[in-house]
């Protein structure tokens, strides 16, 4: 595949708010331009790790590359690539975009625009691609195209008269799609010739090929046996393997070249040797300038993850070490607790972000995790002068040896479309934010500014904010400074042992609404046992909240005769599939699913 | 309670569903339709029962009937003659010991003496009789056909016409009950001294009128009294000299039911008819069964669909003369392609049924009949869930006469189901 001409070549993305039918277009895409037949199409052939079918959403992003043979006769290159569409997920479309030339927006012809259409626009423009819209799913009888090209002409502000109207599911004008791909991206630009520049947007472990690094050559170009060197960390290493995307697989060639998207392997076996955003260059002839990375995110919420035996902690270090290759938006550090042993203070976007890697350590590298509430650090002054910074609870020391205590603060930007306002500003009141100032960035879109305290927006503060302003708001925050604080550790007793994992330091004056929801959050995700089990929110020896699980007296199947017996058995089996998730503390076995629970504590 | 028949046969119990009723109990999740007024298919219906028993010949060869239960709807539907012929069918297809118990279920309000008399010179020589309740006002909202004064008649000519096994069921836990009323239904049956009783807690079943009423669902008594209800169950027919053999049946000495009693201790049986349930091996020549499939316990029921086994067993279209011209394997083979929810058990699979099934009889499990089937003893298996619910009071280890049991506490019964998910896989 050496001949490719780089003219011919359209790197492109399909963003879209979740069900316009983003991922229904690109199987349809695929399944025009041929390079999977029919039968081949699995349902929703981009989306194929097992987590992501079943909660039908894209996680990772995946590119797949096709030819196009277009009406003018000639053969196109396509690179789609894929991105998710969550709200969790900004990053993570971030890194796809800086890949691409180009961006098709799907707009649902009935629903119009909505809070993610906005949201993947805007971040497109200032990634300076050309976008153009695509009004899809003409065929429901809600269907109103007219209305919905005004709507982006006035909204957004890009040309849409002519966007091609389609129904992906059906397959009607998707060919005008694949027109305007060809007609309205440009080919990438890029000397071929010249010393060899890619950006790494992505990459994966291989047992046996090492590191698969997912470039975009923007000069220059690689083949096997060119020896690259990674611009940041320095790392070098001679090429295997290159090659582009089939979808779900790896397809090798000769040569990549300016404009091109493919993957490289070099027997990196060193994880930390590439970074997401770095810049691969020739050893030999390095290019003088490294192109702009990513700007680092900061994390939202923090946790203490725990292997649930302890000498699986180098597992999990090496497990979280592999998943940070192709999740950069993940972070980590080393912690102890006295309870839980050796584990990692982890970073993560929100909440969903958590529970998916929580499920993919579980999942793809077999662990059994433990996972603490979520925590910020905060500086103890002892009343022996001193300071400690405390980043687990549990270490807190005694209050009688307490002078002061400082928690951190953030200066955060909020946009928001008017409309919303006022709930974000009472949220912000809600959550002890100091209100700095507001501005109109245009008529539809404000900024506020607040100062909040670090540990009120960790748990569920960006979900709070997404699903008050109907997902319209986003959010964006800088380290200030610690202040003192009146804080204390709250501490949960199940059955009246402290379960150090639900440990918490909050601000005194919101402890006993705190510790009252999570009373009564864990009352409705503990099962009943054999005996009651009394569960307590408690600052020091008192005890501020209480709920009990009562106990059940009687569970017992009356009649199981022939019919019954697999019936009966079934049922049993599921029960017992749902006790190894469970956690024993004590006596009582507490679900997975407890621990994230009094994390979702919000109420609309 | 192995039987050993008197051919060196294996023993076999024989289920057949009679699934039609006068009308449906508002609490009945069961295959059965109501009859209304045409009995044609009724005749229908008992011809394919009768085609699809002689087409299971086959499996005369290997077993003999230890156990006969005629099951639904409301079995004592069937006209004298409708029951005799499928008895005849019956003999003419198994061997059929002097001792097989032979059980029909009846509804009071379906018999009168000729009929019951009828029964008993068909060889049934055990009744079921449903009450549920002695109060007239219960029985209505209940929606039975019957008052207590027919069961009353049922039972009295019952007896008159000599049947010696009799048992009554019962119903505790019903929406709106108090301890009162279900204990006065207790004594008035005791008085009566049936050999049996049965007394089952009410099980909301989704797809039933009950279900999908809101005022029955805040009506249920609550916990603290289904509780006392059943533990009065026990002292009651304890004091009046029945045993509690099972989780919800009580008799008098000797008097068990034996064809229930296979459901727990893991003997084969055959269900005839709709939906009914079968647990037998597996053999080389059944077709859909792969090679390594072929010696393993199965099991698997029949279809539901009234139409579709008329058109499989019906006498239409001449299928009956069909099925009994060919030779016995092509015809257990035929019958095997009506199977559905065909299950091939595992050694797991059968171990987790020994201890559920088995623990649900107030002798509990003989550890030596666990080593002696599974190769392996029980304590290798499951010592920590022993362990565990030993110390929860919740099951106790005994002996008798030489042998080890473990087997449930009354405590222990009451949370039985909490007590067998420690026992699954």
């Amino acid at each position: 595949m050496s001949n490719v001409e780089q003219s011919k070549i359209r790197n492109f993305c399909i963003v879209a708010h979740i069900d316009h039918g983003k991922s229904t277009l690109a199987d349809r895409i695929i399944q025009m331009t041929g390079l999977l037949t029919e039968r081949e199409m699995q349902n929703q052939v981009l989306d194929n790790m097992d987590l992501e079918r079943e909660r039908g959403i894209t996680i990772k992003a995946q590119t797949v590359r096709i030819i196009y043979k277009a009406k003018d006769g000639e053969e196109y290159i396509f690179n789609l690539i894929d991105t998710p569409g969550h709200v969790d997920f900004n990053y993570e479309v971030s890194r796809s975009l800086a890949a691409c030339e180009g961006a098709v927006l799907v707009v649902d012809a009935a629903q119009g625009i909505e809070a993610q259409t906005l949201a993947n626009v805007y971040l497109a423009l200032d990634h300076d691609l050309e976008v153009f819209p695509v009004i899809n799913k003409i065929d429901l009888p809600s269907a109103n195209p007219d209305w919905v090209k005004n709507e982006i002409e006035d909204v957004i502000g890009i040309e849409a008269q002519d966007a091609p109207m389609i129904s992906a599911k059906t397959g009607l004008n998707v060919e005008d799609v694949l027109e305007a791909i060809v007609n309205k991206i440009p080919a990438p630009a890029g000397d071929a010739n010249g010393p060899l520049q890619a950006l790494i947007f992505d990459s994966l472990y291989d047992s046996y090929k090492g590191v698969i690094i997912f470039c975009r050559i923007k000069e220059g170009s690689v083949k096997k046996g060119t020896t690259i060197q990674m611009m940041a960390t320095g790392a070098r290493a001679e090429v295997v393997e290159v090659g582009y995307f089939g979808p779900g697989q790896f397809i090798p060639c000769d040569e990549l070249s300016a404009g091109m998207v493919g993957y490289i392997t070099a027997s990196l076996k060193n994880v930390s040797d590439t970074q997401v955003g770095d810049t691969v260059t020739d050893a030999n002839n390095p290019c003088k300038q490294p192109l702009p990375g990513y700007k680092k995110v900061n994390p939202m919420v923090y946790c203490g993850m725990y292997p649930a035996d302890g000498a699986h902690y180098p597992d999990l270090r090496d497990a979280l070490e592999k998943l940070k290759l192709n999740d950069a938006s993940l972070q980590f550090e080393p912690e102890t607790s006295i309870a839980l042993g050796f584990g990692f203070r982890c970073g993560f976007l929100g909440l969903l972000h958590l529970e998916i890697i929580q499920e993919r350590l579980e999942r793809e590298y077999n662990l059994d995790i433990v996972t603490t509430a979520p925590g910020v650090i905060y500086k103890v002054y002892k009343t022996d002068g001193e300071v400690i910074e405390l980043t687990n609870p549990s270490n807190l020391p005694d209050p009688s040896e307490i002078d002061y205590m400082e928690e951190p603060i953030v200066t955060a930007e909020i946009m928001v479309t008017t409309e919303f306002v006022g709930a974000i500003m009472k949220l912000c009141q809600e959550r002890r934010g100091v209100y700095l100032g507001m501005e109109y960035l245009e008529e539809t879109r404000a900024v506020l500014r607040y100062d909040l305290p670090l540990n009120e927006i960790i748990y569920d503060f960006f979900d709070a904010l997404k699903s008050r302003s109907r997902g319209y708001a986003s959010f964006d925050y800088e380290m200030k400074g610690y202040q003192q604080s009146s804080l204390v550790k709250l501490d949960i007793l199940i059955n009246k042992e402290e379960v150090d994992a639900l440990s918490f330091i909050v601000h005194k004056d919101t402890a006993y609404e705190r510790g009252r929801k999570m009373c009564e959050k864990l009352k409705e995700e503990i099962p009943r046992h054999q005996f009651e089990i009394p569960i307590q929110a408690a600052i020091g020896s008192k005890v501020i909240a209480r709920e009990t699980v009562k106990a059940y007296r009687k569970d017992v199947l009356a009649k199981c005769y022939g019919g019954d017996i697999t019936r009966k058995k079934k049922l049993l089996e599921k029960q017992k599939e749902g006790k190894k998730r469970m956690r024993q503390v004590g006596n009582v076995e507490i679900p997975q699913q407890a621990f994230m629970s009094v994390l979702k504590l919000d109420e609309d | 309670m192995k039987q050993n028949g008197t051919h060196e046969k294996e023993a076999l119990g024989l289920y057949l569903h009679i699934p039609f009723c006068l009308s449906k109990c508002n609490y009945c999740d069961f295959c059965s339709f109501a009859v209304k007024g045409d009995f044609s298919t009724v005749q229908q219906y008992v011809d394919a029962l009768c085609n699809e028993i002689a087409a299971y010949r086959y499996l005369s060869r290997k077993y003999e009937l230890c156990t006969i239960y005629f099951g639904g709807g409301t079995p004592s539907l069937l006209s004298v003659e409708q029951l005799s012929q499928v008895m005849d069918v019956i003999y003419k297809t198994f061997s059929v010991s002097r001792y097989t118990e032979i059980t029909l279920e009846c509804n009071p309000g379906t018999t009168n003496e000729d009929k019951l008399a009828g029964y008993k010179g068909c060889l049934v020589n055990r009744l079921s009789i449903g009450l549920q309740s002695v109060s007239n006002e219960r029985l209505k909202r209940l929606g039975r056909i019957h008052t207590y004064e027919q069961f009353l008649e049922q039972y009295e000519t019952a007896r008159k016409v000599g049947f010696q096994n009799i048992s009554v069921d019962l119903m505790s836990a019903l929406p709106g009950q108090s301890l009162k009323e279900y204990e006065t239904s207790l004594k008035t049956v005791i008085a009566l001294a049936p050999e049996h009783i049965s007394s089952y807690g009410l099980i909301m079943e989704e797809g039933t009128p009950f279900y999908t009423d809101k005022t029955i669902w805040e009506s249920l008594p609550e916990e603290k009294i289904c509780v006392a209800m059943y533990e009065r169950t026990g002292e009651l027919l304890t004091g009046a000299g029945y045993e509690q053999y099972e989780i919800s049946n009580y008799c008098k000495p000797g008097m068990y039911s034996r064809h229930n009693s296979s459901y727990w201790i893991g003997t084969p049986y055959l269900g005839v008819g709709l939906n009914a349930s079968s647990y037998l091996q597996g053999e080389e020549i059944i077709p859909v069964l792969k090679v390594e499939e072929a010696g393993r316990m199965l099991r698997f029921r029949n279809g539901d669909s009234m139409k579709e086994y008329l058109l499989c067993y019906g006498n239409r279209a001449g299928k009956g003369e069909a099925l009994s011209a060919i030779d016995e394997v092509a015809a257990y083979q035929y019958c095997s392609r009506q199977w559905r929810e065909i299950e091939v058990l595992s050694d797991n699979d059968r171990m987790e049924e020994f201890v559920f099934l088995g623990l649900r009889r107030l002798e509990g499990i003989r550890l030596a009949d666990f080593e002696q089937r599974f190769q392996i003893p029980f304590r290798t298996i499951y010592q920590k869930s022993l362990r565990k619910h030993i110390n929860l009071g919740n099951l106790m280890r005994y002996e008798k006469e030489g042998f080890k049991y473990v087997a449930l506490t009354p405590q222990g019964m009451l949370i039985s189901n909490q007590v067998f998910v420690d026992f699954m896989f």
